[in-house]
């Protein structure tokens, strides 16, 4: 959807960021205590780092924290007292990358589905995500694989894409153009030039990934149809080191645990990320654990991630292509090099 | 709040990662994928790191003992008792009653005021912290080498470790120089996952790794390529090579239990090798020879060296590395927590460097040699233990609750509620990791900052700030404002940490502290090697050998780990699933014993015996029976802690047994 599109120059786009910080909480990629790159809160529109590829973390811990109080309790002399605690603090990320723009879009349908979860709900209602397209893919991104990007078609509300020497805007909601009128001093309208343009940087910027990095076709086949090799589980599983990081930094793993934080009085239920690779995940009380070992949670987590059962109810499948899992692996059981073996059906590095 | 750089507070690879705070209450961690350690990875217990402060049993009021009962008290009155207490032992039986236990968990600067107070405020030096074990043995400005070092090794020689889980970072490091091509060599009792990785595993009978390194040594001397080398290099190998005249390969692998073709495979797969490198486990470090077994790898390196290999990695100079390090091992011990040493292993023996810290000071220091915490019982009735729970990681609990139970008075400082501080007299309550300023030393030396993102809860305090505070309440000012004075004044007394300072340390990611030859720039082997001729005594009543694993489990059961809600979930569920213990033969033996796995077992040896479960692994060697650490004290009917001569320090030996159904 791009009808609704203009043009904004790299200082009304400073602006509009002022503009922003006195309405709402801002939330761009950001340079770090130690010079990296990660979406964090900002003050001013000059800590913006513009010039980057992906940042550290995903957009996930902003509408689904690592840790969150859910509610406190305390006893009364009749019952127990609840005290929900909802975030409903108004947001926009400004400046944010399309895969995590997609994964966030997975992750609606994830915490509506079934069960409104009102938690992610309350932020995600208050929340404006104007996405950056991708004119230069990063060493790990694989977007192009995984239907994630480079460039965005719907699930913004805003789509800016560098332009020489500013930014094309499209509007992919009622509150994007919303806020694009409520601004419009500071835009001027595209024309088809401009539409023509980005549509070549766009088809540039697919072509940039060179090799494909991902088989996702032939994984979701096999993996959907029990045609994966045990043997290769347990090879893959050998060097899986079980640290969970592949799920915490993925931007659609969505899996929690709770724990109560209490004492005889009263207390608060928080809610934590939690990982498949895990020995205890599926512990269960009895003692039993249906995947004992390293190589069936990793087989487990991979048929979540792409089995078509999960395609059907999801609308795609778990991964985006943001790359973050191919740095942040412990072992040597990333994404692109699973969905390689399980495509070649062989170990291949 | 936007996220800090800090260093994991977990083992001593020292990762770096990013603390995130909510409302004054940390809320999650990400890696740093420029750090030079972990370059973007966590472990298991990195991830979790934010949930340290979240602990149900955190101490967030002073403590004093009334009427037998801890009571809430303040800090002046705490601190107060505490003075006075220490100081009435004082009197009573004189400084060398006194004694402090530092904790590998705290920082440099924690650790530094804690030896500052014994040493100049309290007049001891007894002076110790329970991770002293893991460390003694490698101790000492050796030549080291580096984590980041190992990507440019050729060839890995694994003794006694598996990396595995105590530190993630290197298994890590470990599985992609494995896919580089690099060779890696296994000498481990147990068959783990890198001993099934690696390219050639030799696997010696409990206690072993020494004699298979020494066989190594005299099977070099007959590679073909030895004969090639110039004469001169030959004649200064001429010691080492005496050492070990009478000791040949055969009968190396006779002692150790392994072939003597692998011993000659390893050997031809080290003087092809350019740059090696050698991991060296606590499997092997908690052994009575650790000292034998570092001098034997020192040989083979020395060896190496003068046939022209070089040591991996711009950093390193030498080319092993001594695992089993917890967070802060190094530092503590190079702050001075040792009975014998100040800070970057002067002794205090030697006037020169004690007449620093004198004149630093203004005060006069004791001489002697002090109490390590396994010589205290019966002599220390006063002590100070900040954070330090030694019962985890000694051999025998026994010892450490002698001691305990010697004392008339006790001050805990800790963040964390528990056996210890419920035996308190007074209890301080310190500040958990995130909530204090500081550094800590890797295993390899790297030197790094710790940040606080949050405030200590309640009325906690950072452990210096306490430290001082206690020596204030003794009269004794340390003059200390912040954490970066404690540093500005390490730096200054000592040379291996000369010039450091907290500016310094904010680029980059710290510095790896020069590493100094031990004898002016060139290798040699100063102890001799006793190495034994003999595997481990049997006997036809007793034909299996119970050992001590190290390389399994390791957190389990920590009581850090514990702390942290998921790690308690994770790192419980072997105490979950044997709550009656487990020991571990191999297939064969459980076959001919008739015995299946998860059956009730009895474990007789000469003294006693003991009952677990049965584990049937294929990891075991055969004729073996692995305990894993942490049940140590189940076992102790059969095992016994025995000390090392030099140093008194405690490890547990293998011993024959049988097993048989229960």
């Amino acid at each position: 959807m791009s009808e609704k599109a203009w043009k904004i120059s790299k200082p009304s786009l400073e602006a509009l960021a002022s503009r922003l910080l006195a309405l709402a909480a801002v939330i761009a990629p950001a340079r770090t205590t130690a010079g990296e790159v990660d979406y964090s809160e900002i003050t001013e529109p000059g800590q913006i780092a513009w010039d980057y590829s992906t940042s550290l973390t995903s957009l996930k811990r902003f509408f689904f924290p690592q840790v969150e109080p859910l509610f406190e309790f305390s006893r009364k002399e009749r019952g127990v007292s609840l005290k929900p605690a909802f975030d409903r603090r108004l947001r926009v990320f400004l400046g944010v990358r399309p895969c995590d723009v997609t994964a966030v879009n997975f992750m609606d349908k994830v915490f509506s589905r079934d069960y409104d979860d009102p938690y992610y709900s309350a932020r995600r209602q208050n929340s404006l995500l104007i996405a950056l397209a991708c004119n230069q893919p990063g060493e790990n991104c694989f977007c192009v694989c995984g239907e994630g990007g480079p460039f965005l078609k719907s699930g913004y509300d805003l789509q800016l894409t560098a332009l020489g020497e500013g930014y094309l805007v499209e509007a992919g909601s009622a509150k994007g153009a919303a806020l694009v009128e409520d601004n419009s001093n500071l835009f001027s309208p595209a024309d088809e030039k401009d539409l023509e343009e980005k549509r070549r940087l766009a088809k540039q910027a697919e072509n940039s990934f060179g090799e494909p990095k991902s088989y996702f076709a032939a994984a979701l086949r096999k993996i959907s149809f029990g045609k994966t090799d045990d043997a290769l589980w347990e090879k893959m599983g050998e060097v899986c080191l079980g640290c969970g990081g592949c799920a915490y930094i993925c931007p659609t793993c969505n899996c929690f645990t709770v724990f109560d934080h209490a004492d005889s009085t009263g207390g608060v239920r928080r809610r934590h990320w939690d990982s498949c690779s895990f020995a205890c995940f599926t512990r269960e009380a009895s003692g039993h654990n249906p995947r004992k070992e390293q190589c069936q949670r990793l087989k487990s987590r991979f048929f979540h991630k792409l089995a078509y059962q999960f395609v059907l109810r999801n609308g795609r499948h778990g991964c985006v292509g943001c790359g973050r899992c191919v740095s942040v692996c412990l072992g040597e059981d990333p994404m692109p090099e699973v969905t390689l073996r399980i495509r070649r059906g062989e170990w291949a590095s | 709040m936007p996220a800090i750089l800090t260093t994991c507070p977990f083992c001593g690879c020292g990762c770096g990662l990013y603390l995130r705070s909510e409302e004054g209450r940390l809320a999650g961690v990400f890696p740093s994928l420029a750090h030079p350690v972990s370059q973007g990875r966590l472990c298991i217990k990195g991830w979790h790191a934010y949930e340290l402060s979240m602990s149900p049993a955190r101490l967030t009021n002073p403590l004093v003992r009334k009427e037998g009962e801890l009571v809430a008290a303040t800090w002046e009155e705490a601190l107060q008792r505490a003075a006075e207490g220490l100081q009435q032992v004082k009197q009573q039986h004189g400084s060398q009653a006194l004694a402090v236990l530092g904790s590998a968990g705290c920082t440099n600067e924690a650790n530094f005021a804690l030896m500052r107070l014994a040493r100049q405020t309290l007049g001891t030096n007894n002076v110790d912290f329970s991770g002293r074990l893991d460390w003694a043995a490698a101790s000492g400005p050796y030549p080291g080498s580096s984590i980041p070092s190992i990507d440019e090794a050729d060839l890995i020689l694994l003794v006694e470790t598996d990396a595995g889980d105590e530190h993630p970072a290197i298994t890590a490091r470990l599985l992609r120089a494995r896919r580089r091509g690099t060779k890696l060599i296994a000498v481990t009792q147990r068959r783990h996952r890198m001993a099934r990785l690696a390219e050639l595993h030799l696997q010696p009978s409990p206690g072993r790794a020494a004699e298979v390194v020494a066989g190594v040594i005299a099977a070099t001397f007959t590679t073909s390529f030895f004969t090639t080398l110039p004469d001169a290099i030959v004649k200064s190998l001429a010691s080492i090579f005496l050492r070990l005249a009478d000791f040949s390969p055969e009968k190396a692998a006779a002692a150790a239990g392994v072939s003597i073709e692998q011993i000659r495979q390893a050997a031809q797969a080290f003087v092809e090798a350019k740059k090696p490198v050698a991991l060296i486990g606590r499997g092997a470090l908690r052994d009575p020879r650790a000292k034998d077994l570092i001098s034997s790898v020192s040989s083979l390196f020395a060896l190496g060296q003068a046939m022209g290999q070089q040591s991996p990695g711009a950093d390193a100079t030498g080319g092993w590395l001594a695992l089993g390090a917890k967070a802060n091992s190094r530092g503590a011990h190079e702050m001075g927590l040792d009975p014998a040493l100040l800070t970057g292993y002067q002794p205090i023996s030697e006037a020169r460097a004690r007449e620093a810290f004198e004149a630093a000071w203004g005060a006069r220091l004791p001489h002697q040699r002090g109490l390590g915490l396994w010589e205290m019982q019966g002599a220390v009735r006063g002590m100070l233990i900040m954070a330090d729970d030694s019962s985890f990681s000694t051999p025998d609990h026994k010892t450490v609750r002698k001691i305990l139970e010697g004392l008339d008075f006790l001050v805990v400082q800790d963040s964390l509620a528990g056996e210890l501080a419920e035996r308190a007299d007074v209890v301080l309550p310190g500040a958990a990791f995130g909530e204090e300023d500081g550094t800590f030393t890797s295993l390899d030396g790297r030197l790094q900052r710790v940040r606080r993102g949050v405030s200590p809860p309640g009325e906690a305090r950072p452990h210096w700030e306490i430290v001082c505070q206690l020596a204030a309440s003794m009269k004794t000012d340390f003059g200390f404002r912040s954490p970066s004075d404690v540093m500005d004044q390490i730096a200054l007394l000592t040379p291996l940490y000369e010039r450091i300072s907290y500016p310094s340390l904010e680029e980059g990611y710290g510095r790896l502290l020069p590493i100094h030859f031990l004898h002016g720039g060139e290798f040699s082997v100063t102890p001799p090697l006793e190495l034994k001729a003999e595997p481990p005594a049997r006997e036809s009543a007793l034909p299996l050998c119970l050992a001590v694993d190290f390389s399994v489990s390791s957190w389990e059961g920590d009581p850090v780990v514990l702390s942290c809600p998921t790690l308690r979930r994770e790192f419980s569920l072997q105490i979950k699933d044997f709550p009656a213990g487990f020991v571990e033969v191999n297939p064969d033996d459980a076959k001919r014993l008739g015995l299946r796995n998860g059956s009730k077992v009895r474990v007789v040896g000469r003294e006693g015996e003991f009952t677990a479960a049965l584990r049937i692994s294929e990891e075991v060697p055969a004729g073996v029976v692995l305990l894993p650490f942490w049940q140590r004290e189940r076992a102790f009917p059969v095992l016994e802690e025995k000390r090392e001569a030099a140093d008194r320090l405690p490890f547990i030996e293998p011993v024959a047994v049988r097993i048989e159904g229960a």
